[in-house]
């Protein structure tokens, strides 16, 4: 298991104060877990007319297209299936939030996601039924906005090993919005995507190699994936395509809107090694400065390693929006 | 013949212990026996001496702990006068103390006084002595009719202050003074000779000197008089002053500064006494019987002021010196304190004085800063302070490392200033001008062209008073008391990338207070006192920020929000009346009725509030007395709660109730209990909620915040103190509280709040062993702060972090806090100053104690967030 020292600075400075631990890093995942959830469609857009009164059920089923809520989920350490199940609901942060309705979506098994050919899917569809309609509108009836700043229900995914304790699963829940087009110019999201992620290694004198498309594709898939000695170290920038960081109007309490830029954020994970940053992109800081958007990967020790080996490599794009996209890659270090 | 000479034989035979009969067990040792520093020549008996009759007369002579003959004995009675004799003679006899296993103690010792006629031929005239009454000041002695042959002053080692009510004299010719206001004294028609001039004080070690004088000649002289246990610092002697309050704590000038653990910060010291709950991580947070730090006020010589720290929990801002006392009122406190609901803290501040030219100095690893009072006239004086931090210089050895490539500047620097000119009018009164000010500032610079990023980053908090003072009598015992004060409190931050041409994000507050208090008070009969007076408040608060403004969105996560400029303002303007009255219903029974009004007008809507209090005390006897209370307390919603776009204009006034039922115990002039029951019922409090109300067009606002918060509590209070003398002081206070808050928004039940701890003990004890040294040691035990306990976590794929599951809001606390401090100080004494080096050790025992905890990334494992570890401090401080 490895672990991260974290030294935090107290809130008395001048007093020294700090409180070190040595937890799990964030970015290596080393057991079950939920890595990434995405829906084909993450929030969509009903038109609604106030001036005809309270909008008809019937009106905003006609209106609402299915979405299909797929995750991305890791085993690095056993050779397994997974049993999941997929639940419709209003999210809380036990999952489904208690005494609210619920639907249940799908339950199964899958292949091991890290050695499956081909790549398992773990997904379920909502469809936009009486069923939707029940849970949104009892979150309507809750919502002080009275909907203006969307409806959010979700997908809360319950997932674990073939065989083991439920009691042991994994939770995760993503949110699904449905928002209501007001002012006019509300949009429907679109997940955020990329053309390609390019790798620069760093050499011996920590100087960066030109860089080049990094292969994607998971371990099993690839031939050819990227090598690396131990320790050595790779920037990996994400190259987006253009038009991702979409323009979108947000409503305002006041009834107008007002208009933003996406700034989509990465979420770098691996089995192994280690990350400069675990996370980057997102809004500028307090000082201007734009937020990076890549990492560097730092391959792990010749030590920990037994022979060559292949290390399972995530990237999680997502926008304010609620849009997700997955990416898999594999690193290959040679002692 | 030509005259008696009466021959004394001191014998100490078998010292006694004093305490009579001597207790069986434990053994007690003399190490070291009383020496007769000064005797009295018995009156011969006339009749006995006509018919040419000796006698020896053996006594007891009881001598007291000082030196003091108590009591004398005769162990064999002799007649003729003789016993009587010896007995007076006995009786006047001054003795450096005996010490019974190492400390000075009573003593008894057996003695024999012989009276023997001599015969001695006259070879000159024997000098004259000057007549041993006389009617002059009590400073001057001798023949008032004849010049001054002697003249001196009685000053203190150390310091030079000039020391008042020293008994001098010159046991040869049984003359003595004692010293006048100024510390000087003088004799009259001393003949030549040579002699021994004592003087002796209880709080200083005794004083024997040889002087010569020759004939016409005048002489003069300084006596140096070392204090008891060999430290120079003041000690403050309060007289009894009318009390109109139930419970006030309050702390002297030498306690401020000696307190182990609280590096010399005279406000932590607060921290030590019952009714406050213990801050985290050593903040100088007030925690009074579980109100929020905002609701006690601090009030410097009566006019509030804000926090009074320097930045990063650093010390406050006042230097002790500048500081009369300090008065902790955690409940039911006098009406002249207003627009608190809390409890309240007062600064006393020090007048200066025209006794010449004296000051003091620290330094230490993380500030130096030193005070200077001098003389200008002989009514006017002034007092300088000041304190400057360098930790920018060692900040560099803490901080993490900046990844290989990158650069980090980081300069915090803090510094404080205060000034006082005094100006005494005599029987107009006197004025005097205080300002103080102080400035905490942090910069960070941070370049790392590997990632991309730099960050130039400022901030700043200012703080600015002036206070002007002018007290004079009403006559009676009424005082006038007439305080303007001005003040500018800035707070400004700035955030910009390296070499930016302006900043990215910026904010500056800054608040301008004028005030103005007039006070009347003293005893008006017999059986009357009052404290009365106007308090005027107006302060105008100015926001400007360039800042990503997202309060009119309804989700804004996550979203990229452009800065834009920002202007705000707020104003307040407050007037209170209030009046104190305290009735001596019989010679036991003490009523305080009170009466507070308060006018505001906030953001142009006026409010206000109408606080009735009503204290008693009732003298059981001599020791015990018992004491009560009721009263009414309202407290102005923050200016920030009433800004017409990011809060709320229409919230109102809090409102709290204070109960309280107590007792005190003084059994003797050094000990005192106090204890207390309290309940304090806060509402109507101001919380921020982040409801909407749907408007008639549809539209939507925020509430922001609403007067509905609930804050109770309750609980139990008891200090027991050993006044300062001039080896000790101490105190143990121990809390027993519950305070629990409920509002509409986050709790719809009543949970502990953050800081509750149902018990709080603080123990407190400085000791002078002597030679200087001054050893402390401070113990504190409090129950850990309620905590929420986290009982899973379930990922939250819109975000890609964990979402903790929480159970039971507050339903578990942190371990119990034990800390020991101590501190060990040595002062080296010479005439005209005195050196001091000082070690304060905070946690000696290395205990890891809990503050709170943190979480693994998805909270299934936890470690402590820990308090200080073992942190010695070394400083040096001089005084003269």
């Amino acid at each position: 298991m490895r672990a991260l020292l974290i030294c935090r600075p107290g809130p008395a400075l001048i007093t020294f104060v700090a409180a070190c631990a040595s937890f799990e890093s964030p970015d290596i995942v080393i057991d079950t877990r939920v890595l990434a959830m995405s829906a084909t469609v993450p929030d969509q857009v009903i038109d609604i007319d106030l001036s005809m009164g309270q909008p008809q059920p019937a009106d905003l089923l006609d209106q609402m297209v299915p979405s299909t809520m797929c995750a991305l989920v890791a085993d690095p350490t056993f050779d397994r299936r997974l049993r999941f199940s997929m639940t419709l609901c209003q999210r809380c942060d036990e999952g489904c939030c208690e005494g609210g309705a619920r639907v249940a979506l799908t339950e199964g098994f899958i292949e091991d996601p890290d050695i499956a050919i081909p790549a398992p899917e773990m997904c379920a569809t909502v469809e936009p039924d009486g069923n939707l309609l029940g849970i949104v509108l009892q979150i309507l009836e809750a919502d002080t906005f009275m909907g203006l700043g969307g409806i959010d229900y979700g997908v809360v995914l319950q997932v674990g090993g073939e065989g083991e304790d439920p009691a042991l699963d994994q939770i995760a829940g993503k949110t699904l919005r449905l928002n209501p087009r007001i002012p006019a110019e509300v949009t429907a999201n679109a997940n955020p995507s990329l053309d390609r992620f390019d790798a620069a290694p760093y050499t011996e004198d920590s100087r960066t190699m030109d860089p080049f498309p990094l292969p994607m594709g998971r371990c099993v898939d690839q031939i050819a994936p990227l090598e690396l000695v131990p320790t050595q170290r790779v920037r990996i920038t994400p190259v987006e395509t253009e038009g991702t960081r979409e323009t979108y109007v947000v409503p305002t309490i006041d009834g107008e809107g007002q208009t933003f830029t996406e700034s989509p954020t990465y979420q770098w994970l691996a089995v192994a090694g280690s990350y400069s940053s675990g996370s980057t992109g997102g809004p500028r800081d307090f000082s201007g400065n734009p937020a990076p958007l890549f990492s560097e990967f730092r391959a792990p020790r010749a030590e920990d390693l037994d022979g060559p080996t292949d290390i399972p490599l995530w990237i999680i794009q997502r926008d304010e929006r609620l849009g997700a996209t997955w990416y898999e890659t594999c690193i290959r270090v040679v002692p | 013949m030509r005259f008696c000479v009466v021959m004394l034989a001191l014998l100490v035979a078998t010292p006694a212990l004093a305490d009579d009969p001597p207790a069986p067990a434990p053994a007690r040792t003399v190490t070291k026996s009383p020496a007769l520093i000064q005797a009295v020549a018995p009156e011969y008996p006339p009749a006995a001496l006509a018919a040419g009759k000796t006698a020896k007369v053996k006594v007891k002579i009881y001598i007291d702990a000082t030196g003091v003959v108590t009591k004398v004995d005769v162990l064999e009675k002799v007649g003729d006068g003789f016993d009587e004799a010896a007995v007076a003679a006995a009786m006047q006899y001054v003795f450096d103390p005996a010490e019974i296993d190492g400390k000075p103690a009573a003593i008894a010792v057996e003695t024999a006084i012989n009276f023997v006629i001599e015969t001695k031929q006259p070879d000159e005239p024997p000098p004259r002595a000057p007549p041993k009454t006389t009617t002059g000041p009590p400073n001057h002695a001798g023949g008032m009719e004849q010049p001054i042959t002697l003249q001196g002053e009685v000053v203190e080692r150390g310091t030079r202050r000039k020391l008042a009510g020293v008994i001098v004299s010159i046991s040869e010719l049984g003359l003595d003074v004692v010293t006048g206001e100024d510390g000087t004294f003088y004799f009259h028609g001393i003949p030549p000779g040579g002699y021994t001039v004592l003087a002796v004080d209880p709080k200083y070690d005794r004083l024997k000197r040889g002087i010569a004088i020759a004939k016409r000649e005048k002489i003069e002289t300084r006596l140096w008089m070392r204090p008891r246990g060999g430290n120079p610092y003041e000690t403050v002697v309060e007289g009894e002053r009318e009390v109109l309050e139930v419970t006030k704590r309050t702390l002297q000038r030498q306690q401020l500064t000696s307190v182990p653990g609280t590096f010399g910060d005279p406000i932590r010291v607060i921290q030590t006494l019952p009714g406050i709950q213990r801050a985290p991580f050593g903040l100088g947070l007030l925690l009074v019987r579980g109100s929020n730090p905002d609701d006690t006020g601090i009030f410097v010589d009566g006019h509030e002021v804000p926090s009074v720290f320097h930045f990063l929990g650093g010390p406050s801002i006042f230097n002790a010196e500048m500081l009369e006392s300090i008065d902790l009122y955690p409940g039911g406190f006098p009406a002249r304190f207003g627009r608190k609901h809390g409890g309240a803290v007062a600064l006393e501040l020090r007048p200066t004085k025209s006794d010449g030219i004296h000051g003091s100095a620290k330094v230490d690893f993380i500030d130096a800063g030193g005070y200077v009072r001098a003389p200008i006239t002989k009514h006017l004086s002034v007092a300088f302070a000041g304190r400057r931090s360098y930790i920018d210089a060692f900040l560099g050895f803490v901080l993490p490392e900046p990844a290989p490539g990158a650069q980090r500047i980081v300069t915090p620097i803090y510094y404080d200033y205060a000034t006082r000119i005094d100006y005494n009018l005599e029987e107009d009164g006197r004025v005097g001008l205080f300002v103080i000010g102080s400035s905490d500032t942090l910069r960070v610079l941070d370049q790392d062209p590997d990632a991309e990023v730099s960050t130039d980053l400022s901030s700043s908090v200012k703080f600015f008073r002036v206070i002007g003072n002018y007290t004079r009598s009403l006559g009676g015992d009424m005082q006038l008391t007439l305080s303007p004060a001005w003040g500018r409190d800035t707070l400004s931050f700035s955030g910009a990338q390296a070499e930016a041409a302006g900043p990215f994000t910026s904010l500056a507050i800054v608040n301008n207070t004028l005030s103005y208090r007039l006070r009347a008070h003293g005893r008006m009969d017999k059986r009357l006192t009052l404290d009365t007076g106007i308090d005027l408040l107006s302060r105008a608060t100015r926001y400007e920020a360039l800042v990503p403004i997202d309060d009119n969105l309804i989700n804004s996560s996550g979203i990229d929000v452009d800065p834009s400029k920002l202007f705000r303002g707020a104003t307040t303007l407050g007037v209170g009346t209030y009046a104190d009255v305290g009735i001596d219903v019989t010679t036991k029974l003490k009523l305080i009725p009170s009466l507070r009004l308060d006018m505001y007008l906030i953001e142009g809507q006026d409010r206000g509030s109408i606080d009735p209090r009503l204290v008693g005390r009732y003298k059981v006897d001599k020791e015990w007395t018992i004491k009560g209370y009721v009263g009414e307390f309202s407290q102005p919603p923050q200016p920030e709660a009433v800004d017409t776009r990011f809060g709320n204009p229409n919230v109102g006034i809090e409102h709290a109730t204070h109960f309280g039922l107590g007792w005190e115990w003084k059994p003797s002039r050094l000990w005192s209990l106090d204890s207390e029951f309290y309940y304090a019922r806060r509402r109507d409090l101001v919380v921020f909620t982040s409801d909407v109300e749907a408007n008639d067009d549809g539209t939507f606002s925020y509430l922001n915040f609403v007067n509905e918060g609930r804050r109770d509590s309750m609980g139990f209070e008891i200090m027991i103190k050993r006044e300062i003398s001039e080896r000790m002081f101490g105190w143990l206070s121990y809390t027993y509280s519950k305070a629990h808050q409920k509002n509409r928004e986050r709790f719809d039940r009543f949970v502990p709040t953050a800081f509750d701890q149902s018990h709080v003990m603080n123990a407190v004890a400085s000791y002078k062993p002597g030679k200087g040294f001054e050893i402390g040691a401070r113990f504190q035990m409090s129950t850990g702060r309620p905590d929420t306990p986290i009982i899973g976590a379930t990922y939250d794929a819109d975000s890609g972090g964990y979402q903790a599951i929480r159970g039971p809001t507050r339903s578990q606390r942190t371990p119990t806090f034990r800390q020991i401090d101590a501190r060990v100080e040595k002062v080296w004494l010479y005439n005209t100053w005195s050196l001091g080096l000082y070690i304060d050790v905070i946690n000696v025992t290395n205990t890891k104690n809990v503050e709170a905890f943190e979480y693994d990334y998805r909270f299934k494992e936890k470690a402590p967030v820990t308090s200080f570890p073992i942190l010695p401090t070394l400083g040096l401080r001089g005084t003269w």
